[in-house]
Formats: C-alpha cells, structure tokens, sequence
C-alpha cells in the first residue's frame, strides 16, 4: 500500500518543519484517504479523511511515486499544486497545497539520502506497473 | 555540495547558485544592468525591504529581492532565488515612473534540473486599440525576437486569464526542456534580447507632455499593480510556507 510508503518515509525523512504549523491536509489515493498533520514541528500520518482538514489534495498513487522519485520534474508538481489556475480543481479540492509540499520535500530528500526508503517506494512502483 | 559562487553587481556581492548547475541567467542580467545608474531602494510604500535586500535563508525560499531606483523608472527589482532546493527563479521586473509611458519589462526564468520556464514581455501602460502609435514604437520592435522564439519548443499561452489580459502581443512563456545546448542557449538568448530591446527604448524614452496622460499612466500602474498582487498563486501558496510578511515585501518589490 503507498499509504505504507509515505508512513514510512514520514519516519525517516530528514526535514525540520516550522514549529507554529498546526494544520491538518487530507490526500486522496487509489487505494485510501489519508490525513496528514503538521504540529508543532512534526508531521504524522493517519488513515481516513479528517473533516476538520484545511486542504483536500487528489492524487493518483503513480504520481505521487513520480514526485517523489523524481521522474516527474518539480516544476510541474510547482504548477499542479502551487499555482493553480482558479478554474482547474482536477488536484486540489479545497484549500491549498502548501503544506503538502513540505511532506514532499521531505520525502524527496528521503528517497535520495536514504536507501531503505528508496528501495521501498521502487519496489512498489514496480508492483504498480506489472 | 561545493561552495556558492558569487558575482559583482554595483558593488554587492550576489550568490548565484551556479555552482548547482543553474544557468549562469544572474550574469546575464548583470552584464546588462551593470552599464547604467542604478541606485538601491531602502523602503517602498512607507516599509522597509531591508530583509528581502540583504537576502533571505529560510528552508523554503532562499535569495534576495532587489528594487533599484534608475533614470525615468519608478523602480527596477531583480530578483534571484531557489525554492524548496529545487526550482531556481529569476526576475527582473521595472516599473517606469509617471513621467514615461515605457512599456513595464517582464522578465521572469524558472529552471529545475530539467526545464527552463520563461515569461517575457513588455506590458503596454496604455490602450492599444487608442493609441497604435504605442504599439508601432514600444512593440513592434519585438516583431523579429517573437517570430523566432515563439515556435521553441514548449512555448505555450500562459495558464493565467488575468496574465494574459495585461500582456502585450508579443509576450512568450512556456516551458523548455534542457535536453540539449540549443534549448538553453535559445532561452538565454530571449531574455537577452528583450532585455536590451527594453534598455534601447529606454534610453531613448521622452517624458509626455500632458498631465492628462500623466495621470492615465499612474492609474494604470496602479491596477496593474492591484492585479498582481492579488492573483499571484505561487505568491499565497508559498505565504503559506514562509509567512504572509515576507510575501508582502516581496510583491511590494516587484510591483
């Protein structure tokens, strides 16, 4: 499951985040809704959709492993996620995806420094593909 | 990762995060720049830019913001800085002052380690429709740049409605993959040649003469500036990231 991945490389990822973050960013997958939470400088990861999240970001679990590994270039994941067009709503359905963003530096930067992680996520886009 | 390189601009040392593997788009701009007078600006609208000037190191945005002051300008900001590590965006954006109705010079470079993205443009400061005179000496000048650019690989209309309804017909944006030398040196080459393009009418540029287009050119300014300020996208999400103060100093910079 990604939702294994992503867990997983929440505990290993490296980046320090602002301890004043206390917000919470639902993240639609193929295979499961997941509620990330940022506060007091940490991130934790929880199954299902919090209500009370301030965004609401859709994503497939081919993309996600895109971003992460690199194979989708950063400045289209910028465009998707950050400066969205007012009309397009086809990633984020509510709020923004900020917060997002900082889970996926953090992930990136895992997938490059740490080899457990990266063999995790190849691993599973290998069982995506077949 | 290897030292940062830094180049010589008006007596300032810049970081240019060549050192990266980011083309040398910083130099290019300095080289221009570095000919004429410009003098830099402290405070904009009653505040100070003093943080944004001597450069920001935050996890998520590192660089500087830079308004000069320079001849029949309001202001000139060049700008130069990495987000989250990854993209590297390069600005150089100059406002004329109420004086001269100059087109306002766009120029704005994002590059991954993948692709270049660019916007260039010079924005008219009045009617097209009323004034073609406007069109046949700021912008047809662009006419030969367009023609060759326009067909690069990549280029596209810009995403933005609001973008596009304050641009000229000759902008350009799109993104280009760096998949080979051509590519990179075609879009240093846009840049440059709007750039000079811009300082050529600029040296030439005349004040007007009537306080009624005056005060059209101030007002348009003003909205033009309205419009910026409260559509940049990448401007709320990263206020999100890096907090609401710095994304204001850095719009009021540019803007």
């Amino acid at each position: 499951m990604i939702i294994e991945v992503i867990a997983k490389g929440i505990e290993l990822m490296p980046s320090a985040l602002p301890k004043e973050w206390d917000e919470s960013t639902v993240v639609r997958l193929e295979d499961g809704v997941i509620t990330i939470t940022f506060r007091r400088g940490g991130v934790s990861i929880t199954q299902g959709e919090s209500p009370e999240a301030e965004s609401v970001i859709k994503l497939t679990n081919k993309r996600l492993c895109g971003i992460i590994d690199g194979s989708i270039d950063f400045i289209t994941v910028w465009r998707e996620l950050a400066e969205p067009s007012p009309t397009d709503r086809t990633s984020i359905l509510k709020g923004s995806g900020a917060k997002l963003f900082a889970l996926l530096d953090g992930l990136i930067k895992c997938y490059q420094s740490n080899e457990n992680f990266k063999r995790l996520l190849d691993n599973y886009k290998t069982r995506i593909k077949a | 990762m290897s030292k940062e390189e830094k180049i010589s601009f008006k007596s300032e040392m810049l970081p240019t995060f060549s050192e990266r593997g980011f083309q040398p788009i910083l130099e290019r701009f300095c080289s221009v720049l570095d000919e004429h007078d410009l003098q830099p600006i402290d405070t904009l609208e009653g505040r100070s830019i003093h943080p944004l000037r001597e450069g920001i190191e935050n996890p998520f945005l590192k660089g500087f913001f830079k308004p000069y002051k320079m001849d029949k300008c309001e202001k000139i900001c060049l700008s130069h800085c990495i987000l989250m590590d990854r993209i590297l965006v390069t600005a150089l954006i100059t406002i004329p002052d109420d004086d001269h109705e100059l087109p306002m010079l766009v120029l704005e470079w994002s590059e991954t380690e993948n692709s270049i993205s660019i916007v260039v443009d010079f924005i008219p400061l009045v009617d097209l429709v009323m004034r073609e005179d406007y069109r046949e000496k700021y912008l047809d000048p662009l006419d030969p740049y367009w023609t060759k650019y326009k067909g690069l690989p990549g280029m596209e209309p810009n995403r933005f409605a609001w973008s596009r309804m304050l641009f000229s017909p000759y902008y350009l944006s799109g993104a280009i993959s760096k998949e080979n030398e051509q590519n990179k040196r075609d879009c240093m080459d846009v840049i440059k040649s709007y750039l000079e393009l811009w300082i050529n009418l600029w040296q030439k540029g005349e004040p007007v003469e009537d306080d009624a287009t005056r005060a059209y050119i101030k007002e348009r300014k003003t909205k033009i500036r309205e419009i910026f300020r409260a559509n940049d996208e990448g401007a709320k999400t990263m206020a999100q990231m890096v907090g609401q103060e710095i994304i204001d100093l850095l719009l009021l910079c540019n803007f």
